[in-house]
């Protein structure tokens, strides 16, 4: 177990899930995917 | 049998806090009235105005019906930890919309001055026939009747399964509330209800599963007693749960498939004010699927140790709140689970009927009629189909889940690879297009219907995919005809 979830739900699920919130909130503060900003209409 | 009893006074309590909630949507639907029914673009699109909060709460729980709050927590109850790839599915699909789809697709439609769906799919294929546009509005038109459908036999289903009313009663308050504010308010009211109930429904999923974890004795104790009934592991093989094998996985994660392909979803990214908002939305909305995919589990999950017998999984939160809290509370997680097939039937509603006035009548008449006239069709058509849907959700029955997911399956096949390929390729052509519109729904209603095909994998998984390589070759072969 880690912090009381099973390893596996932790490694293949929660990991995952939160990797992609990051991705998302790093897109949102302009760390990449900048040319969006930029040529909006 | 799994029918909850309330005392007289409770049901005074919960219902008043329910009724609180209808009138405030009707307030709502009033008050778009006012400010969004002069002109037609602002009835049907809100003159493309939207913010990023209201788009992006509105976009998700318009995605998101009864069954994250009943059937997502069921699946967590039966299953255990094994309903969480569902979850993962889901985000994955709000995280696919969010970095791919959102901000492009308001960039791309605004330039070409697009207003529904359809009509980003005719502009950006340059389809001056017509075909993809009527094609894609009667698929969009079945799979919505489809869906408000088994949004309102939801909407019986709680109401009755809460002790409030009749199964009948229930749909025939979700069916007549929702219509009222959608003929009122149109487009605006709807996203703006569709605010509120997100909020409500996040709201729910966060606070009562750290509860109900909490009453449960924290999550080692969950995991502890989840383990001794097998249901402690995520991977195939490992669980007591037979159903949990890798068709199973990939069938819940294929889940995400659906998000990039649903009309009434896209349609918020394509209102919103502009780029930057859109981007905004974005994380809001993945912040939102997050806490409410994983709360629901979570919940279903915790509710298996504290209630082991429940005979109904699907009854998970109303019996927890009945259980554990005032009737206040009891009348807000009714609230919020209506909320949730709410926001998703006004929004179908809505778009289905936008669908076959704009998208259908005016192109195809040519000439376009007074902006009052059209406000007034689109009432009649959304009044029309609003009564079909309740009459057909008192008649039959059939559980909800599979219901939902078999439009979402056809709409996922049929449009999500136009959209990917229309956003990302620039050689795409209408002919393409034209093969996922018709591969999609063939082969979802092959998988669907045949035992062996639809027990190894979600339908929509192998229908997206032949959908899009159909859709890439297809544009391949005809790329020459088209340039010419």
């Amino acid at each position: 177990m880690i912090l009381g979830l099973p390893w596996d739900f932790v490694v293949f699920i929660l990991f995952p899930a939160l990797l992609m919130w990051v991705i998302v909130l790093l897109y949102y503060l302009g760390v990449f995917g900048r040319e969006d900003e930029e040529v909006q209409s | 049998m799994n029918g909850i009893v309330l005392t007289s006074g409770a049901k005074i309590m919960m219902l008043a806090t329910f009724a609180a909630y209808l009138v405030l949507l009707l307030l709502i639907g009033y008050l778009a009235e006012r400010r969004f029914s002069k002109s037609y673009e602002d009835f049907i699109a809100a003159g493309k105005s939207l913010g990023a909060w209201v788009t992006a709460i509105s976009a998700s729980a318009s995605a998101e019906s009864a069954w994250v709050m009943l059937g997502l927590s069921g699946m967590g109850y039966k299953m255990g930890f094994a309903a969480y790839w569902a979850a993962l599915g889901c985000v994955l699909g709000y995280f696919i919309n969010s970095l791919f789809i959102m901000v492009k697709l308001r960039k791309m439609s605004g330039e070409l001055g697009s207003y529904t769906v359809s009509d980003f799919f005719e502009d950006r294929l340059r389809d001056k026939s017509h075909l993809l546009r009527v094609i894609s509005a009667l698929i969009i038109f079945t799979s919505m009747i489809l869906y408000v459908t088994a949004q309102f036999m939801g909407s019986g289903k709680t109401i009755s399964g809460m002790g409030i009313a009749s199964y009948t009663t229930g749909v025939l308050i979700g069916g007549v509330v929702i219509a009222l504010y959608v003929l009122m308010g149109g487009y605006a009211a709807v996203s703006w209800t569709d605010l509120i109930q997100g909020l409500l429904m996040v709201f729910v999923l966060v606070i009562f599963p750290i509860l109900a974890v909490i009453r449960a004795g924290g999550f080692a104790t969950i995991t502890t007693q989840l383990k001794q009934l097998g249901l402690a592991s995520v991977l195939p093989g490992r669980q007591a749960v037979e159903s949990l094998t890798w068709g199973f996985v990939i069938g819940q994660l294929g889940i995400s498939i659906g998000y990039f392909g649903m009309p009434h979803i896209l349609m918020r990214f394509i209102t919103v004010k502009d780029t930057r908002e859109a981007k905004r939305a974005a994380f809001i909305s993945m912040s939102w699927g997050v806490l409410v995919f994983f709360g629901s589990v979570t919940l279903g999950v915790a509710m298996r140790v504290l209630l082991p017998s429940l005979g109904d999984p699907e009854q998970a939160l109303p019996r927890f709140t009945v259980m554990h809290f005032s009737p206040i509370f009891a009348g807000l997680v009714l609230a919020a689970i209506t909320a949730a097939i709410m926001s998703t039937a006004d929004s179908q509603l809505m778009y289905a009927s936008t669908a076959l006035v704009n998208d259908l009548w005016i192109k195809l008449k040519g000439k376009r009629p007074e902006q009052k006239k059209l406000v007034t069709i689109t009432r009649v058509v959304i009044a029309v189909m609003a009564l079909i849907s309740i009459v057909v959700a008192v008649l039959k029955a059939q559980v909800i889940y599979d219901l939902v997911l078999y439009a979402w399956s056809i709409m996922g096949a049929a449009f999500a690879p136009i959209v990917i390929l229309s956003l990302y390729w620039d050689r795409y052509n209408r002919w393409g297009a034209l093969a996922s519109m018709i591969a999609g729904p063939v082969v979802t209603v092959v998988w669907h219907v045949v035992p062996a095909l639809k027990s190894r994998v979600y339908e929509l998984v192998p229908a997206f995919f032949i959908s899009l390589i159909l859709s890439y070759i297809v544009t391949l072969l005809t790329s020459g005809k088209e340039a010419g």
